[in-house]
């Protein structure tokens, strides 16, 4: 046999980058037994089974298309404007913990199918977050609850308006005592004006807010403002512990924004020279996406927070406190605060719901000191309609929950919650549920709380019932349906509420036009087609400046943090909301489940992220290089956490750049009734919660435990084998050199091919990793417009995930502190495409657009295409993933324009091929070309800080052809000849020259970079 | 030892192997031949409908255009099944006691729409465009054919995408004027027509290459 060399077997990674551990580790080209033959199955058993199959595929191949394919159903009287085979777009909101994100639903024949964003919407502007995406999917969820239950058994919406009559009667005597309102945030104007008439109709009622994952500590701490940032004016970002790129209510507003200050352009040299970014410096515990788009990120721990917004303070003449910081530190809040005075009013410091509380108002005076507030930061009341709770914004629950055990609590009504699985460890309001005599509980779902409730109405998803929202910046938008309720018995908030008001029975539709009454016809008409309720005709108060920031009560607030010497064991336990399920209300999302977390890659669970030196420390591993186990075909060991007398047990993750000391756990898991799709996966953190300590705290006991617990994570999958598929530079070097990436390659590969000229459209893509923040929206997105299966936990773990768009994670430098770069992969479109070479039956083939298209009725499946994909964007349906005929209502969600796929097919990125055609033939109609900008690609749609671009090459105006002239665009793996059509610009990063060490990111050419392993 | 096989042995098996070749082209061509014929296209078969619809009436007893009923078919990909409102703006006077339209009138009546059934029924695979060919000069007939005389309607062609792909490759073939989509019997000889559908495919911007790219049918 001929000796040839196995990739990767001996060399450490080149360039610096490495995906996971085992990269670091020299894992090799092929997993452990990938190079032994199988065993199982014999020679002569293999060819006996071979002629079953071929058999069995004859037999399957007579089956013709199932007898409904026949019907063809007209309208009995078709709606005016309504024209089948041609989707309807309307403006609603999708609301995502209370805040409205806009959105533009695509309505095929009635059934909504995909969600864009709405370029009216201050919250979106065109672009959609991975959670908006996905809430097609809660619209059609199989587990949905679909009946009324009363005492466990089915009943009827009659039999609740029954109930509410008698409730009605007796509260109407009583004054509504004891009746108790528990809501998340409402920023409805309609629901909130409904709870407050409610309140003023029945006086001793009480409300509670609970909101797990956005207690609302921050609020609390400046005095009942919060802050609403305008990242593209600030020229210097400071974030401790804040995530607003993913987090945060305005999130998608903020990565637009964020985008245009890191966008780097080189059409000429002088542009090249001139061109500036915003720096961002990060200090937070564990990665997140914005630590991760930050230059200068510092792993402290959450107690080192408040220390270093002192020193930021001192450092810009804010206030004076001397606090003591180590050297790296030091370093960082030093070089920090020296450009945020040099950048005064276009600075930005900011800091999230899970940072300290005792840092907000430090922060707000260094805000207020350097002239920001006003400019890249105001602070304004929240846009929630109803009044917020009195004290300590974690203790709503306990509140209620002791009123629960006193018996003082007869009638329990719950819109949208579930305290029952996400009350904190010392609140015991799952036990006490059973103690109130009437519970009510509104949910999507029969979930812990509605288990142990009375009464469990189904609610209405948002595309089905009529409400309103405000968003980030209390602008206002009216939610409105784009079908009727898919279950007759699902009502809304609204209904459920208005029922216990009033005999009017008024429909939901009506009491939001009555919120609105202001509004004239023809205004209102233009607020539904807009999806926003103009500024002027909104009388919201209009987030402005507040009081100043030295008479925001919580200046005095105490600090929690404890120094770490004090604390009696090294650990400190971090909770926060996970990237895809949040606080667990997206449990039972499967895409959300199988959508890999933005630093981990994990999918279907959470794990106790902690520090490669305390894996050390602990023993878990011997050195960085035996980390097999963090790959995802090892199990995990099992750490058992222990905090203030709770313990969970969770498998530990090894994660780069996590603050040593730290462990962090992802709220969320450990759903007990989640349909079957979140059930039992993960580990709840609320388990360790506490209602004084919603984040965690110093103080937490790890043990090993021996058990193991496999983690998926795809951060291994899909390898491209060390070449160089990220090229980084500092701004610096981009002034001198943009063409960085392609330094000393050769500009055109010789070929064996004859050029193809391609006269018509000629397709491409444009990526820029630069704007990239790795919030998965595209994947999303990508999923619910392909019709991409759901594969489950052990399919991923066989690297079988169907996910045509991965968004791959590197890390640049020592594992302790490394920088990160996002790379959004797909199929590359390659001119010279390897898969169409080796496919024997000529399915994947070009067209004259240059699109390499996939022909599912042509694959039989061998799957050489895959083998030769130097990208590995190939997905095959390794078994029937797609849910054919079991599920009525996901069939609904399918959309009609793509093929749905079935076992033993191949499949890939089409560059959204189904909106080329519809653009094409629009065009033809009208006897033009395409225009650019006509065709936009699901992932683009959707992209936040607008990171991707499609178009014709072949039109000289099209923002892609700019793109694709940038001296910094490269192909991915060129090199191999593959002549993709998507290329991408380098990674341009903008650190400090104050700032040197391991958490600079280096400038990493192909040839001066080096890994320091720990 | 003797031998194992007699002399006989030889001639049988000359015959199974030469015979076997033959025997398998044989099957291969029936096996083809029922692919390809209407048992398997569905070709000439009438289907049952829940009302007898004859589009010969309407078309031409009556003279009713094809896009009264089919309204979308000029803008849409699909050409758009009339509604039940439709039949009603004229059976609602006419032959309003008949019993084949008993169907319409209770669809009317109750809200529930007629659930007619498929004729030209393309695979889950295949994205056809009805706009995209009517605006560029390919006839209804070209593929319904003489729907004007059919009672009922039955599929006129086989739908293999061989017969797709003879227009995709050729379509000055095929192309008729603008103003003779609609029409019924429209036929020009071969070399007037070789002439006009080239004139046709500049006219309309038909392109000349690609229409049988796997991307403009399949995605």
């Amino acid at each position: 046999m001929l000796p040839l060399p196995i990739l990767g077997q001996d060399e450490a990674p080149e360039h610096g980058l490495w995906r996971g551990p085992a990269d670091l580790s020299g894992g090799g080209e092929f997993e452990a037994g990938a190079l032994e033959a199988p065993s199982l199955v014999g020679r002569r058993d293999f060819l006996k089974l071979s002629g079953a199959v071929a058999a069995l595929a004859a037999v399957s191949g007579c089956i013709g298309p199932p007898e409904r394919s026949r019907r063809l159903v007209p309208y009995v009287d078709q709606p005016g404007g309504v024209v089948p085979s041609v989707p309807l777009f309307f403006a609603t909101a999708y609301v995502h913990a209370g805040y409205a994100e806009g959105v533009l639903a695509e309505s095929h024949e009635g059934r909504p199918m995909k969600l864009e964003g709405n370029p009216q919407h201050p919250a979106s502007l065109g672009a959609a977050s991975a959670w908006a995406q996905a809430s097609i999917l809660d619209l059609y969820d199989p587990a949905r609850s679909c009946d009324v239950r009363f005492r466990g058994k089915t009943a009827t919406w009659q039999a609740v308006l029954e109930a509410a009559r008698q409730m009605r009667a007796a509260w109407a005597q009583t004054g509504g005592r004891g009746l108790a309102i528990l809501t998340g945030t409402v920023t409805s104007p309609t629901l909130g004006g409904q709870i407050e008439a409610l309140l003023t109709q029945y006086p001793n009622a009480r409300l509670y807010r609970d909101e797990p994952a956005a207690p609302g500590l921050r609020r609390a701490a400046l005095g009942g403002v919060e802050p609403v940032y305008r990242v593209d004016r600030a020229s210097v970002v400071v974030l401790l512990d804040a995530d607003p790129l993913l987090m945060e209510p305005g999130a998608v507003a903020y990565g637009r924004q964020f985008a245009s200050r890191r966008r780097v352009r080189a059409s000429s040299p002088a542009e090249a020279r001139a061109a500036t970014m915003s720096r961002v410096y990060a200090a937070e515990p564990s990665p997140s996406v914005s630590g991760a788009a930050a230059d200068h990120r510092l792993a402290v721990a959450p107690e080192r927070l408040v220390a270093l917004a002192k020193a930021l303070a001192a450092g810009v003449g804010a206030g004076g406190a001397s606090v003591t910081l180590t050297d790296a530190e030091a370093a960082w809040a030093r070089a920090a605060a020296a450009d945020l005075r040099a950048a005064g009013a276009a600075s930005l410091v900011a800091a999230g719901e899970t940072a300290p509380p005792a840092v907000h108002a430090v922060l707000r005076r260094i805000n207020a000191a350097l002239g920001a507030e006003g400019q890249t930061v105001t602070y304004a009341p929240p846009p929630d309609a109803l009044p917020s709770p009195a004290g300590d914004p974690g203790s709503a629950l306990a509140a209620l929950t002791r009123e629960m055990a006193a018996g003082r609590v007869e009638t329990l009504l719950m819109l949208g919650v579930n305290p029952a699985y996400s009350a904190p460890a010392d609140v015991p309001f799952a036990e006490v549920l059973a103690r109130v005599e009437t519970s009510i509980h509104l949910g999507r779902h029969v979930d812990e709380t509605a288990w142990r409730s009375v009464w469990h109405v189904p609610e209405t998803h948002p595309l089905e019932a009529w409400s309103d929202a405000r968003a980030y910046d209390s602008t206002a938008g009216i939610v409105q349906p784009i079908l009727a309720p898919l279950y007759s018995a699902a009502h809304s908030a609204l209904d459920l509420v208005e029922a216990l008001r009033s005999s009017a029975d008024t429909p939901g539709q009506d009491l939001v036009r009555a919120q609105w009454a202001r509004l004239d016809d023809a205004a209102w008409l233009r607020a539904l087609s807009e999806g926003v309720v103009g500024g002027a005709l909104d009388e919201a108060p209009a987030p402005g400046l507040s009081a100043p920031a030295t008479s925001a009560p919580a200046t005095s607030a105490p600090a929690t943090s404890a120094p770490i010497e004090s604390s009696p064991t090294p650990f400190t336990l971090d909770l926060r909301p996970d990237a895809a399920v949040y606080d667990g209300r997206h449990a039972t999302n499967g895409w959300l489940q199988e959508l890999p977390r933005p630093l981990t890659k994990i999918v279907w669970g959470n794990a106790a992220l902690i520090a490669p030196a305390d894996a050390l420390r602990l023993g878990l591993i011997e050195s960085l290089e035996t980390l097999r186990w963090a790959h995802q075909t090892v199990d995990a060991p099992v750490l058992r956490l222990t905090w203030r007398g709770q313990s969970v047990e969770a498998p530990a993750f090894v994660q780069p750049g996590q603050a040593p000391g730290v462990v962090t756990l992802t709220l969320g898991y450990g759903r007990e009734r989640a349909g079957d799709v979140g059930t039992g996966v993960g580990v709840s953190a609320y388990r360790l919660r506490r209602s004084d300590a919603p984040w965690g705290g110093p103080g937490l006991e790890l043990a090993v435990t021996g058990k193991t617990h496999p983690v998926v994570t795809t951060q291994g999958h899909q390898r491209m084998e060390g070449r160089a598929p990220v090229r980084r530079a500092t701004l610096d070097r981009f002034h001198a050199d943009p063409a960085f990436p392609t330094v000393g390659e050769p500009a055109d590969l010789p070929s064996l091919f004859e050029p193809y000229v391609y006269d018509g459209y000629k397709w491409g893509m444009s990526i820029d990793p630069t704007t990239c923040i790795g919030c998965n929206a595209c994947v999303v997105a990508c999923e619910a417009e392909n019709n991409s299966p759901v594969v489950g936990r052990d399919q991923v773990r066989r690297e079988r995930e169907m996910h045509w768009l991965r968004v791959d994670r590197y890390w640049v430098g020592p594992a302790e502190a490394p920088a990160v770069v996002f790379q959004p992969v797909m199929c590359q479109h390659c001119e010279h495409a390897p898969c169409e070479v080796v496919c024997p039956v000529a399915a994947t083939v070009h067209d004259g657009e240059g699109l390499n298209v996939m022909v599912y009725n042509r694959c039989i499946g061998t799957r050489y295409c895959s083998n030769n994909c130097p990208y590995k964007v190939r997905r095959f349906n390794f078994l029937q993933y797609t849910d054919w005929g079991k599920s009525p209502t996901l069939e609904l969600m399918r959309n009609p324009e793509v093929t749905v796929r079935t076992r033993g097919v191949m499949e890939k990125c089409t560059y959204c091929v189904q909106r080329i055609a519809r653009a094409r033939i629009t065009a033809q109609a009208e006897g033009r070309r395409i225009a650019d900008g006509e065709v936009v690609t699901a992932c683009q749609a959707t992209c936040p800080t607008q990171a991707i671009t499609f178009g014709d090459l072949n039109d000289p105006k099209a923002g892609v052809v700019a793109l694709h002239a940038q001296p910094h665009a490269y192909g991915l793996l060129a090199e191999l000849g593959t002549r993709p059509r998507t290329q991408y610009l380098g990674h341009v990063s903008n650190p400090s020259p104050a700032l040197a060490g391991p958490a600079t990111p280096r400038d990493a050419t192909p040839t001066d970079e080096t890994v320091t392993p720990a | 030892m003797g031998q194992l096989f007699r002399s006989t042995s030889n001639v049988v098996s000359r015959y199974a192997f030469f015979g076997a070749v033959p025997a398998l082209l044989v099957l291969y061509g029936v096996a083809l031949a029922l692919d390809w014929s209407p048992w398997e296209t569905g070709e000439r078969q009438v289907v049952e409908q829940p009302v007898p619809f004859s589009h010969q009436h309407h078309v031409s007893d009556l003279g009713v255009d094809c896009r009264y009923c089919h309204t979308s078919v000029e803008t849409a990909p699909s050409a758009g099944m009339p509604p039940t409102h439709t039949c009603m703006t004229c059976h609602s006077q006419l032959y309003t006691e008949s019993d084949v339209l008993a169907p319409v009138r209770a669809s009317y009546r109750t809200g529930q729409p007629l659930a007619w059934t498929r004729v030209y029924r393309l695979p889950d695979y295949v994205y056809f465009n009805h706009q995209a060919h009517v605006t560029h000069g390919v006839g209804c007939e070209t593929c319904h054919g003489r729907i004007d005389q059919m009672p009922l309607v039955s599929q006129t062609v086989s739908l293999h995408m061989s017969w797709c792909l003879e227009c995709h490759r050729q379509p000055e073939k095929y192309l008729r004027p603008k103003e003779s989509v609609f029409a019924f019997g429209y036929r020009l000889p071969e070399a007037e027509q070789a002439r006009e559908g080239r004139r046709l495919v500049a006219e309309y911007g038909v392109p000349t290459e690609g229409l049988d790219d796997c991307s403009v049918c399949h995605r």
